[in-house]
């Protein structure tokens, strides 16, 4: 895992790796809960228009955390001939959409309660004022 | 959106590949990645190659390697319940061999339950992987349920053998041959129905623990060897049983590349007839020697996979030193074409030499057949081959033992009795009162009549 997060700390300056660590699993399954199926290619260029290009996910970052859901059974794949190559795509499993329930409301809860935390910081004010 | 040609698309899989990308599931992932940038980038840059460089850069240096390993470290790490289950199966039947070695009591039971652990562990995963909502082919449930149905009638045979049931010679039969042809037959069809999108999960499976599957080839191999060699039958048939269906999966993996590999594909084909070829005929003719069925040309034909594994090795380095003329390919070349010379010689039986009437003859081409293994280690196809055919020959080493039969056959023309005792301790070469009468009548001819 440390790898990835390295990755992604090189890669992804704009939000450090503490903000991004954690929310890529949850960000794909949201993804995917919305979308009947979608491939590798599909689920970057997704991501990279929904942020405003904010979130430019790597090769090295998506497909490990695809392949992991996949072996854990919370993603189920089919193949498709395009072309003259084979195209995976990656759809929830009843086990998959149930945690990517979860996680939707964990991390809107999550968030949430952030946006108290930065909003009422009295100490923290107190610190900026000074 | 402009779709890439079949050459361009070729390009980039060969680039993949020579970026040390090994495993097949992200090979395809990647390729449509590349495919997908490729073909997003023409629409504004419409000449391939410059399209493809872009693509290019916008990753970093060894990213797709990374991506791999990235994938390895987060796949690894767990050991699921199921393989802490299989290895403390392992330990079970490690421990009965030992027991049973050491005349301990119930190490036999100890021994068949543990196998039909093994078995049941296999069918278990089979079957989970049946019932598994991924988007599985047809093909691909059928021969769920092929490979489920071999091992069903493997553990009803084994149990018919071990209780003296009538009827089991039939089963391990019927099951063995199925064995024996079923690999063949599969990649065959796979090939002729060149289906792409028919997922390779079964073969990605296999390709991940591939190496898990040789140890296990190797202990059992070995101990299949020990037991025929202490004449413990039972043992060493369930030993050979495993270590034949062991080849079949080794098989199928190691032949798949043929027809994913676009590049070379004349040449692979050829090379999976001749090792299809070489395998049906080690296994076919272990199968003979297992059963003691009598067939006259299988006691000829103890050389013919090592010829044929020469053979193969010849057109392999042939091919390869053309083209790389390197001097590693030329010796492995010449290394070949000795180990081919020699089983021919062997075979033919040509030579003179004063070592082809003993057990002894088989040293040399022991040390040669090392030295080709060794040196065919990298390529996969070759290594199953190999290994199938160190197995035969290990399986087979008892029957080695006795005389040349032709040279026998020639010197002792006139001398009918002598002829019919050997006969009969050359086909039952485990029993030793056979080989007694043998020795005795041989003695009492030697004493001068008066």
């Amino acid at each position: 895992m440390n790898n990835i997060y390295k990755y992604f700390f090189i890669h992804y300056i704009m939000y450090s790796s503490e903000l991004i660590k954690g929310t890529l699993k949850t960000i794909i399954l949201k993804l995917l809960s919305e979308h009947k199926k979608m491939y590798g290619y599909e689920i970057i260029q997704s991501i990279k228009e929904l942020s405003g290009g904010k979130i430019d996910m790597a090769v090295a970052a998506i497909y490990p955390v695809l392949h992991k859901l996949k072996d854990d059974g919370e993603l189920t794949v089919e193949k498709t001939v395009v072309g003259d190559r084979v195209r995976i795509y990656y759809s929830l499993s009843t086990k998959g959409s149930s945690t990517a329930r979860e996680k939707i409301i964990e991390f809107t809860d999550y968030l949430s309660t952030m946006k108290k935390l930065m909003d009422f910081k009295p100490g923290l004010q107190s610190i900026a004022l000074s | 959106m402009p779709y890439l040609s079949q050459k361009q698309t070729e390009f980039i899989l060969m680039d993949i590949r020579q970026r040390g990308i090994t495993m097949p599931e992200l090979e395809v992932d990647l390729l449509d990645f590349l495919c997908s940038s490729v073909e997003q980038e023409m629409e504004n840059q419409p000449d391939f190659e410059s399209a493809y460089l872009i693509v290019l850069k916008t990753l970093k240096p060894n990213e797709l390697k990374m991506t791999q390993q990235n994938i390895r470290d987060l796949l690894e790490n767990r050991v699921s319940l199921l393989e802490k289950v299989t290895y403390l199966t392992l330990f079970a039947l490690l421990s009965g061999i030992a027991g049973y070695l050491l005349f301990i009591p119930f190490a036999g039971a100890l021994i068949s339950i543990s196998e039909l652990c093994l078995i049941g562990l296999y069918i278990y995963s089979n079957v989970r992987w049946y019932f598994n909502p991924d988007g599985k082919s047809k093909s691909q449930k059928a021969f769920i349920l092929a490979a489920v149905f071999i091992i069903f009638l493997f553990i009803i045979s084994i149990i018919f053998k071990l209780y003296h049931w009538p009827g089991a010679g039939y089963l391990m039969v019927i099951s063995l041959s199925i064995l024996i042809f079923l690999p063949i037959i599969i990649s065959l069809m796979f090939f002729i129905k060149a289906d792409k999108a028919a997922a390779h999960v079964l073969i990605d499976i296999i390709k991940k623990n591939h190496k898990k599957a040789e140890l296990i080839l190797f202990i059992f191999l070995f101990m299949g060897f020990c037991a025929r060699m202490l004449l413990i039958n039972f043992l060493g048939n369930i030993f050979i049983i495993t270590t034949l269906f062991c080849f079949a999966i080794l098989f199928i993996s190691y032949t798949w590349p043929v027809f994913t590999t676009p590049n070379h594909k004349g040449r692979r084909i050829l090379l999976w007839i001749v090792s299809s070829v070489a395998y049906s005929l080690a296994l076919i003719t272990g199968l003979f020697k297992i059963m003691q069925w009598p067939f006259p040309l299988i006691n000829f034909s103890v050389n013919l996979p090592y010829i044929l594994l020469g053979l193969m090795a010849c057109i392999w380095y042939g091919v390869e030193a053309s083209r790389k003329r390197n001097s590693q390919s030329i010796i492995l070349l010449l290394l070949s074409l000795i180990l081919f010379v020699y089983s021919l010689l062997l075979y033919r039986q040509i030579s003179t030499f004063p070592f082809l009437e003993s057990s002894v003859y088989n040293l040399p081409i022991l040390i040669l057949f090392v030295v080709v293994l060794v040196a065919f280690y990298k390529h996969q196809l070759f290594r199953v081959v190999a290994i199938s055919l160190l197995g035969y020959y290990l399986l087979a080493f008892p029957y080695s033992q006795m005389p040349n039969k032709s040279l026998v056959n020639s010197v002792y023309a006139n001398d009918k009795v002598f002829l019919e005792l050997y006969e009969k301790s050359y086909q039952n070469p485990q029993n030793e009162a056979y080989m007694k009468q043998l020795l005795e009548y041989n003695e009492n001819k030697m004493v001068p009549q008066n």
